[in-house]
């Protein structure tokens, strides 16, 4: 039998076994063969429309993608149970396939249930970020030779910038110097004020979003490409590089009722960001030939902001379930506790993790889990009393992330989320990431920070900070640096005879009016997670 | 059996609205069919509205139902279909559909697309669905008595026993049947569906568009976002030409599978579908352009789908 997951064009959709097959999966197994009664609830639970429900928590509209990779699935299970096949590797497979996406499912439906602002949610997102303080210490011991199997989590991939274009190119997403996008509508997740945009080529939805993720989610998003992990695929655009353009079909009209939309949504003035705004003219229009029937129509442009993609050939079912006894013990979840660590992701919950069906084109499905969202990261501040919550701010972002004492590391890093694989993280498990950070080169350091697209006193000091950082992991975890990238922690910037940067801190307001998000400035949002 | 097709009626017009599937179409029985037939090869225009023929193509048809007729009577009709992609190759569907009603027109419409990865066993080789329907419907074509149906035997009969198994599986006319009325539609009663008729039809299609200008003033002009990821190659090279309607124009003869007196149905209908996003302003426009075709070609509304008129046809008293 030939399955489409063992080899699709460059990337591997890798196995999902674990040792002790979870209790969903026997249940799909008669004995050693295929139980079609089982097989079948759980196909028809994930690829029948008129399933709505579950427990009375509305599910997600199921992708049309995402059913045909079930059926293909189904079809293999069924074909084998037809001819009285023995349950092998690769049906065994197929099986934690439709587990994982069936559980994905149901977990999305709960977490759409909740409501960000409660209480409850509140609370638990309290102690976690208090409780992560002081748990996350190691003690030193014997290390054996480690490296995770290809999985969906994880693909074994070189430390490299550009591993982050070779994955948005098998998704089809292409991000031009300059893009047009046709606002679709608002969006009312998370916390940093974005809507929903189509590019001309009508081939793929994007998030645009504005504020002090514009550089932090980039930036976040290459390093974990970089160490073999599936993201979300987020670009930095400057003044002028992206035209936002109102059709009038949507509720949104032009740039005022988008200020006020934003506003009224997540309490953030959009004004301070905008460059300019009007009508579509001709000579626009002869720009791009396909502005044509948007002449006359109004547009804005910004100063800064960032567009992530949603690429069609990716369709987004659910979380990951990091929490599921089928993923604690994996490796790669495991040490992606340090990743975090390492960039100061701070919001680590499992609503950031995401589990797609990816078209690798002629009908192949693959699935894939990424983390999303890491734009929370690269110096948070957050303040209970009175609520506020920012990110990206330089000098929030230490030198080192471990406290290294004698008999043991102390990581210092505050999350709000303590997902089952990060508690259960040992020495171990952060040892292998902190070899894979080991093989990040200056080069490549200095090409994400690039990606970034920080001012320039702004990305030298990141740059400093996260090559600190670096070698402070090594140090904690005893790993001999084979390509040392220097920093120095004194550092000082100077433009036009005035100091920005002096003695390793951010001493200027820099050039606020290109910059309204403020990199110095700690007053941020408040909506949701700002308590 | 009246009240029960009434109850079945009922239910599935009250679906219709809940589950989103639908699409919005008018059909029209032509009273002056080569003239209109002309006109729209010409790719002549009416009033505002311009046409652009851009394809003739090629469908085969296999119609399902119990040997009761629980589709026909519940108003639904059950099809697998290859259709010429306009590309050079075929694709072939699954699909069910509503009847339309004069007060609704839209019907809701689910497929199972992808028939080539579904396996079956025919002569005790592996074979696929859709290349058992290419090899059925190429002894149709070659069949010089096409009312013949034993023919077809061979093959029909296979893919009867791929429903007996299938029943049950995540297969989409069926996961809907089950789901409109699981009393009616049991899985015992799905595993008896059979092929009933089979025929082919020439679809003559045309976009139906206006000048950028004609849709500024009908308010048109930005009510495509929905539907870019389909707008044919005609729109993206021409942006000023903005598309509200597609249709098409068909010629279709069907074939009995069954024992009948009547012969072969011979049918020929215009359908008009809408393409922007406003319903209501799709709607209307239908509205105007049925308003200049009737002044010219004479138009008949009509509502039956080929299934179901073919079916009248075959078994009068039914």
């Amino acid at each position: 039998m030939s399955l489409s997951f063992v080899s699709i064009g460059q990337i591997e959709r890798g196995d999902l076994r674990i040792q002790e097959h979870p209790a969903e999966v026997k249940k799909l197994m008669d004995g050693d063969k295929i139980d079609l009664f089982e097989v079948r609830r759980t196909t028809n639970f994930l690829t029948n429309f008129d399933i709505t429900e579950y427990q009375d928590l509305a599910l997600s509209k199921r992708k049309k993608a995402f059913v045909r990779h079930i059926k293909h699935i189904s079809e293999k299970l069924e074909w084998a149970h037809l001819n009285d096949e023995k349950v092998n590797s690769e049906l065994i497979e197929l099986m934690y396939e439709l587990v994982f996406f069936e559980k994905s499912m149901k977990e999305d439906a709960v977490l759409n249930s909740l409501d960000p602002k409660s209480w409850k949610v509140k609370s638990a997102m309290f102690k976690s970020v208090h409780r992560s303080r002081r748990i996350f210490k190691y003690r030193p011991n014997h290390i054996a030779n480690m490296e995770p199997q290809e999985s969906p989590f994880y693909h074994h991939v070189p430390a490299k910038n550009k591993t982050f274009d070779k994955l948005a190119k098998s998704k089809k997403i292409k991000a031009k110097k300059r893009m047009v996008i046709l606002f679709k509508g608002l969006s009312y997740s998370g916390s940093a004020p974005k809507i929903k945009g189509l590019d001309l080529d009508y081939d793929n939805e994007w998030s645009l979003k504005w504020g002090d993720e514009v550089h932090t989610d980039v930036f976040g998003s290459r390093i974990f490409a970089a160490m073999g992990y599936d993201v979300d695929h987020p670009y930095y655009y400057g003044k002028d590089k992206l035209t936002l353009v109102f059709d009038g079909s949507r509720s949104v009209k032009n740039v005022d009722q988008l200020v006020d939309s934003v506003l009224l949504t997540f309490k953030v003035d959009l004004e301070p960001f905008i460059s300019s705004f009007g009508e579509v003219s001709d000579s626009m229009a002869l720009e791009h030939k396909k502005l044509a029937p948007y002449v006359g129509m109004q547009y804005v442009r910004f100063l800064k902001c960032a567009i992530e993609g949603r690429p069609d050939r990716v369709k987004r079912i659910g979380p990951t379930m990091p929490n599921d006894d089928m993923n604690v013990d994996r490796l790669e979840l495991r040490g992606a506790l340090l990743l975090h660590a390492f960039i100061g992701n701070w919001d680590t919950r499992v609503e950031n993790t995401c589990l797609t069906t990816v078209h690798d084109g002629n009908y192949n499905y693959r699935m894939s889990a990424k983390f999303s969202d890491l734009g929370t990261s690269m110096g948070v501040k957050m303040s209970s009393i009175p609520p506020d919550f920012k990110v990206g701010l330089v000098n929030q972002l230490p030198w080192e992330v471990f406290k290294i004492k004698e008999d043991k590391i102390k990581m210092k890093h505050e999350i709000n989320s303590i997902l089952t694989p990060y508690e259960e993280a040992s020495y171990h498990d952060l040892y292998w990431m902190a070899q894979k950070i080991e093989s990040i080169d200056s080069v490549e350091l200095q090409k994400m920070i690039n990606e970034a697209s920080w001012p320039e006193p702004i990305s030298v000091l990141f740059f400093q900070k996260m090559a600190s950082r670096r070698a402070n992991i090594l140090a904690a975890f005893e790993i001999a640096d084979t390509h040392p990238i220097t920093f120095d922690k004194e550092i000082s910037v100077a433009e036009d005879g005035e100091i920005i940067v002096e003695y390793g801190k951010l001493v200027v307001d820099y050039k606020r009016d290109e910059n309204p998000e403020s990199f110095l400035r700690k007053k941020g949002r408040t909506r949701n997670y700002g308590n | 059996m009246a009240i029960k097709k009434l109850l079945n009626i009922v239910l599935i017009c009250c679906t219709l609205n809940a589950i989103g599937q639908t699409e919005i179409q008018h059909k029209y029985d032509i009273k002056k069919a080569s003239e209109f037939s002309k006109f729209l090869r010409n790719s002549e225009s009416i009033d505002k509205f311009k046409t652009h023929f851009h394809s003739e193509l090629t469908y085969y048809d296999l119609y399902f139902d119990t040997p009761d007729l629980l589709l026909f009577h519940s108003s639904l009709s059950l099809r697998m279909r290859k259709k010429e992609d306009g590309e050079g190759g075929y694709a072939y569907v699954f699909q069910l559909k509503s009847e339309m009603t004069f007060a609704q027109k839209a019907r809701m419409e689910v497929e199972e697309r992808e028939l080539d990865f579904y396996q079956l066993k025919i002569d005790k080789k592996t074979t696929h669905l859709a290349a058992l329907l290419d090899e059925l419907f190429k002894a149709f074509e070659n069949n010089g008595n096409k009312e013949d149906y034993l023919v077809y035997e061979k093959f029909t009969s296979t893919i009867s026993s791929w429903i007996v198994l299938k029943a049950q599986a995540p297969i989409t006319p069926f996961q809907k049947l089950h789901f409109l009325n699981p009393e009616v539609f049991s899985f015992h009663t799905i595993s008896t569906i059979k092929p009933q008729m089979i025929g082919k039809s020439i679809r003559k299609r045309s976009h139906i568009y206006l000048s950028a200008q004609d849709a500024k003033i009908s308010n048109a002009n930005s009510t495509q976002n929905d539907l870019e990821k389909d707008r044919p190659q005609f729109f993206i090279d021409n942006p000023d030409k903005i598309w509200i309607l597609e249709s098409s124009l068909d010629s279709a003869v069907f074939y009995p599978l069954f024992e009948t007196d009547h012969t072969q149905s011979e049918i020929i209908e215009y359908e008009v579908e809408n393409k922007i996003s406003n319903i209501d302003l799709g709607k209307k426009l239908i509205q105007e352009y049925e308003d200049q075709l009737d002044s010219k070609f004479g138009l008949k509304s009509t509502i039956d789908s080929k299934y179901a008129r073919s079916k009248n046809h075959f078994i009068p008293s039914e």
